[in-house]
């Protein structure tokens, strides 16, 4: 009976392979990369609370199993095994109302690939390092429940095939978000952080859901191959509309100006977190997003140019503000700010490759930072302000060492990976005429190395400033915290060197070149040899030596090993004159977006809604109160209306009776 | 047995009618006895309308008339000097509705129990004759019967919320009496000026009050307008519509908890109902004429009440206003006349009856332990209570439009209609986005998140978590939120029909002759 009523649900059966692609029989296990977590969310939030301490099992398990099914399915896609242009599978028709019609769908191909990789990698080492971290937690069983639902819910959003089923893996990143910031639930400040991030993020999705609308509207489907293969035929003003809607979502989740506020509030979840959702993967979302929808973009340079200025601004804007922070966790996600700002930056110019490698990269060393400052937060019990720390390279070494791995890699000084994936957006924006978004990219280059130094110093060189009670207790994390460490150090270091080379026709180059050689023809770009003895080279040796310059004014101000820092020199320059006094205000005060945001959406605002609601009781309601009293007063009669008795109501059908009767004497007569 | 040889709707109205007749037989002590014949005639309308949907289904792909295509259709004449009968039958509108009212019938009922201590015996009485009244309402399909199943519902909800109300009860439910009341009776001159007017044109009274026979018809353009204007002002008071709405907090407010439930439930969707089925069929030379104003109040309402969500100290009020933001979107899915915009109405509708409903038995869980509702008392419940918490979660997001759980794809395919239909109107409601997380996060900060409130604290051990029972009546919303979220065709297949009927009707070639 219910047959025709279900008319596509045929899971793992309905195998459709798209794209002219050999038929694969792995693709139909792609939908249980997301439905395990999914699974391993709803039994652990059922079941999690009386199972006790290892309630952390069946999570951890399932992301592995996720991990390796993951990179089965990475090796079939980069080797060609699901085709050039990736194989899809479609599961279920989602919605359907008229000519409306949206299927749940997955769709693998090299992008998708490379998004798994650092999803599935980073997201099973940060449950690893978790059981360690929670491990006093009485709520872990809780905290695994949601790492697992926000791996559903981000391999939702790499795989979806369909714009609509992006959203919702797009809203549901935003939620298990929400959930994790607000992990600590009995602090103030972690509900207030997890709001404030949900409802940013949907100012973003306000703009991506208009373009989805705009999708359906102009090409009357959304499913994105088919939506991709339309977009060419529409007017050059539609194109550039959905382009800017989509990018306010990217926006909103990448944290990029102006709805880059959320982001450093979100350090209130615990440090996992931090890691996982807000350097790692969700905030890449965003990035991502843009470059799938590289075929839209490639039509409206314009709206490529708003995406390389809101990036680059983002980037050195971020950059000035990890200057003067002392909580260690908010350096980072700063930091954080301004490297997405790069990727978008990158795919503003055209450099899509180059913002690929730079997220996975990225994803790979900001993880690493994290989960470090995570152990160095669990070894100084809980204390995240760097002028209560110094001196702990000797005490915490594993964390030491990696953190400095990150470090470099972050800093862009080769071999590490840093170092490729961002020489290769300035040099991608240099050569493709965006001189001023290589300039600024330069100067962030800068400022980069000398801000991660600034927190290497203070927290593990020169003399210590911790906590005289905590200082004796200080030791190493457990193997579960520091294997994660080393096992994020390793692509740190060697990711550029597998990925980046050989220069001008790099390994991930010849990967994602399916995937964005239709944007890049249609931009008109022409491929040119590589220089390393000419223009190419120059740059490479341009921006070492901008970051190396960081470096040793970073190493020069904020000690390294034994040497202290000269706190004194910081200060004298820091007050040296107006300017530098402005500036660092302006700093250390986050350029006053938060209080920009606070006078408008909370004083301004809450002062709109309190005269609405003024308005509601008495215009609206008075007015009717008014009716009712006038008519009251009118009929003495009637007042015993304010009684209460059960009999008014029939006092009321009276009425309606004496009114129906003199209806119909009065139609009667016509 | 053949389901079709039955008078299975017949069966679910008056189903309810017959437990109440039994009720009023049992002595009033025996609390048990009145209680479980309740829930147990609750429960049986229910099984009856799941089986009216297995038996409706192989036939709802029935080419649809004007006027839908209705099964089951049972008519007898009931003063046949005016054409009045007792007619009822069903499409998928109807069917989606009804099973909305039936489960959330039994399931306020179960959750009555513990809450109304005084006047069972009379309470229960006056829920089920109220199930009665909504039920009627969305099967009938003579204008007069109509009307009097309309009648019916006032009744037994003026009693619910003034006798087993709160301390301002009088005040809320006179106001909610009156108020529809007003509105009714302009739809009952409409409805006797339609039925003169038709029988002045085809000399007879036969088919005077039928639907099936009235829809489609074609009145005279200006009598269409004033027969419009007085079916839609009853029906804007009833969903309530900007600037009807200020009867809701206060009803919402003074209801006790199963009152409020059925109120935003059900109540609400007579209004949009009786939009669909009857105003636009009958008058849509009316419809199209006042489109455009009905539109801008649906907006204003969308806006407005979100708006003025945002700063309501007490969690009903709150919520109260949630309601009128998000029926806004059904009435506005409505008029701008478009399929999306359509079916993502009528999905909201149920989705609406199911999140709000749901919404409100949690708000009644805390009452019931607290007795109090202000949003600034509460705080740090997910110490205390984290099962209570993690339910309160759930729903609120459902509310708030999370894919995956039922309010998204009718608040979308709302946003897909009006944008279709005109961009900036998308672009307008579209920010309610926005809006509605603002107020519903901030409602669960309030409540769930933070340090434990002095109040809160003070009340000890009378805090507890939730019961078993207060699990069971939520457990089928909850189910039911996370299917249509998921398989939303459950629902939008059953209302692809009546859809398609209603955008026929509207199309303004059809011809407007009678009573010229």
């Amino acid at each position: 009976m219910f047959e025709p009523l279900i008319p596509s649900v045929s899971p793992l059966l309905a195998a459709a392979a798209v794209g002219g692609a050999a038929p694969n029989s792995l693709i139909n296990f792609v939908p249980l990369i997301p439905a395990i977590p999914l699974a391993g969310f709803v039994f652990t939030a059922f079941f999690g609370r009386r199972m006790g301490r290892p309630a952390f099992v069946l999570p951890l398990l399932g992301v592995t199993v996720t991990w390796l099914l993951s990179m089965a399915v990475v090796y079939q896609a980069l080797t060609g095994g699901f085709g050039e242009h990736g194989a899809g599978i479609t599961l279920w028709r989602w919605i359907s109302a008229g000519a409306f019609n949206v299927d749940v769908g997955f769709f693998v191909d090299q992008l998708t690939a490379c998004l798994l990789i650092v999803v599935t990698t980073i997201g099973l080492l940060v449950h690893l390092y978790s059981v360690g971290y929670m491990a006093h937690d009485p709520g872990r069983w809780r905290f695994f429940a949601y790492l697992n639902l926000f791996m559903f819910s981000m391999l939702l959003l790499v795989l979806a095939d369909n714009f609509l089923t992006v959203f919702a893996g797009w809203e549901l990143v935003g939620l298990s978000s929400y959930l994790l910031i607000g992990f600590w639930y009995g602090k103030r400040s972690a509900a207030l952080a997890a709001k404030k991030a949900f409802i940013v993020n949907r100012i973003g999705d306000v703009g991506f859901a208009l373009g989805i609308m705009l999708i359906w509207v102009s090409t009357g489907t959304l499913n994105m191959r088919e939506a991709f293969d339309r977009i060419a035929g529409l007017d050059h003003g539609t194109i550039l509309a959905i382009a800017l809607l989509v990018f306010c979502g990217a926006v909103g989740k990448s944290a990029q100006f102006p709805l880059h506020v959320w982001l450093p509030d979100a350090m209130e979840g615990p440090t996992p977190v931090s890691a996982l959702i807000h350097a790692a993967t969700m905030v890449n979302a965003g990035v991502y997003l843009v470059a799938r929808t590289n075929p839209i973009f490639s039509h409206v340079p314009e709206a490529m140019v708003v995406v390389a200025a809101i990036g680059i601004f983002t980037a050195i804007m971020a950059a000035s503000i990890a200057f003067t922070q002392t909580d260690i966790k908010r350096v980072l996600a700063y930091s954080t700010l301004s490297q997405l700002g790069y990727m978008f930056a990158a795919l503003g110019v055209g450099a899509y490759v180059a913002a690929i490698f730079h997220l996975m990269a990225h994803g790979f060393f900001k993880g690493l930072l994290f989960l470090g400052s995570g152990s160095v937060i669990h070894a100084v019990h809980d204390e995240q302000d760097m002028n209560r720390m110094g001196a702990l390279w000797r005490k915490i070494p594993i964390t030491h060492a990696t953190m400095l791995v990150g470090t470099i890699a972050i800093a862009g000084i080769p071999p590490f990976a840093g170092f490729f994936s961002k020489d290769e957006i300035l040099g991608e924006a240099f050569k493709l005429n965006f001189g001023w978004v290589w300039a600024i990219g330069v100067v962030v280059a800068g400022m980069t190395a000398f801000y991660m130094w600034r927190l290497m110093g203070k927290t593990f060189y020169g003399k210590s400033h911790v906590d005289p009670a905590v200082e004796p207790k200080i030791h190493e994390s457990t193997w579960t915290m520091t294997l994660p460490l080393v096992l994020l150090a390793i692509p740190s270091m060697l990711l550029g060197l597998w990925l980046g080379l050989p220069f001008g026709d790099s390994v991930l180059t010849r990967w994602l070149h399916p995937v964005f050689a239709g944007a890049e023809e249609t931009l008109g770009r022409t491929a040119e040899p590589f220089a390393l003895f000419g223009i190419d080279g120059a740059l490479i040796l341009a921006s070492v030596a901008i970051a190396t310059i960081g470096l040793v004014a970073g190493i020069w101000l904020f000690g390294f090993f034994r040497r202290s820092g000269r706190q004194e020199t910081v200060e004298a320059i820091t007050a040296s004159s107006g300017a530098t006094r402005f500036l660092y205000r302006a700093s250390l005060n986050k350029w006053w977006f938060d209080d920009l945001n606070h006078l408008l959406f909370i004083v301004i605002g809450g002062r709109v809604a309190n005269a609405l609601w003024w308005f509601d009781r008495n215009v609206v309601d008075g007015t009717v109160n008014a009716v009712g009293r006038i008519t009251v007063d009118a009929g003495g009669g009637l007042r015993r209306i304010q009684t209460g008795h059960v009999q008014n109501y029939a006092l009321g059908i009276a009425i309606g009776l004496i009114i129906m009767a003199g209806s119909y004497l009065i139609i009667a007569a016509r | 047995m053949d389901i079709s040889s039955f008078p299975i709707l017949s069966l679910i109205i008056f189903l309810p009618l017959a437990g109440a007749l039994v009720i009023a037989l049992i002595p009033r002590r025996n609390l048990a006895a009145i209680r479980g014949t309740a829930l147990l005639f609750a429960l049986a309308t229910w099984v009856a309308s799941l089986w009216l949907v297995l038996g409706f289904l192989p036939g709802r792909d029935v080419v649809a008339s004007a006027a839908g295509s209705f099964q089951f259709v049972e008519a007898v004449d009931w003063i046949p000097h005016f054409g009045i009968q007792y007619k009822v039958g069903a499409d998928g509108l109807s069917v989606a509705l009804v099973v909305l009212t039936t489960t959330l019938s039994w399931i306020s009922i179960l959750a009555s129990f513990s809450p109304i201590r005084e006047r069972v015996k009379e309470y229960m009485i006056s829920f089920l004759i109220l199930e009665v009244g909504m039920l009627g309402v969305f099967l009938a399909l003579d204008l007069f019967l109509f009307y009097i199943f309309w009648e019916v519902v006032l009744v037994p909800m003026y009693l619910i919320i003034g006798i087993w109300g709160g301390a301002n009860r009088i005040y809320a439910t006179i106001k909610f009496v009156l108020y529809t009341l007003v509105g009714s009776l302009l739809m009952l001159v409409a409805i006797l000026a339609t039925a003169f007017t038709f029988q002045a044109a085809t000399g007879s009274w036969v088919g005077a009050f039928d639907l099936e026979k009235l829809a489609g018809s074609g009145f005279d353009g200006t009598f269409q307008l004033f027969a419009f204007a007085a079916f839609a002002l009853a029906f804007a008071i009833k969903v309530p519509m900007f600037p009807f709405h200020t009867w809701l907090p206060d009803a919402h407010v003074e209801a006790p908890t199963a009152g409020s439930v059925i109120l935003a439930g059900v109540l609400l969707k007579l209004g949009a109902y009786g939009f669909i089925r009857f105003a636009i069929p009958l008058f849509p030379h009316g419809a199209h004429v006042f489109a455009p104003l009905l539109i801008a109040l649906s907006v204003i309402a969308i806006i407005y009440g979100a708006i003025v969500a945002l700063v309501q100290p007490d969690l009903k009020k709150l919520i109260a206003y949630s309601s009128v933001s998000h029926m806004g979107f059904v009435t506005l899915g409505i008029f701008i006349f478009q399929a999306q915009g359509l079916q993502g109405a009528i999905l909201q509708m149920v989705n609406h009856g199911l999140i709000t409903g749901a919404l409100f038995l949690l708000v009644g869980v805390i009452y019931e332990r607290t007795h109090d509702r202000t949003l600034a008392k509460m705080g740090g419940l997910g110490a205390i209570t984290p099962v209570y918490s993690a339910a309160f979660g759930f729903f609120v997001f459902a509310s708030v439009g999370l894919p995956g759980l039922a309010g998204f794809v009718g608040e979308f395919l709302v946003f897909q209609g009006a944008f279709a239909f005109n961009p900036w109107l998308g672009v307008a409601i579209t920010f309610v986005m926005i809006f509605a997380a603002a107020y519903l996060l901030w409602m669960v900060q309030r409540m769930c998140f933070g340090p434990v409130s002095e109040f809160l604290a003070g009340l000890g051990h009378h805090l507890t978590d939730m019961r078993p029972v207060e699990i069971l009546t939520l457990a089928p919303l909850g189910a039911l939120t996370v299917v249509l979220g998921l398989y939303p065709g459950l629902v939008l297949d059953l209302i692809a029909g009546p859809v398609k009927a209603v955008l026929a009707a509207v199309d303004p070639a059809v011809a407007m002759s009678i009573g010229r």
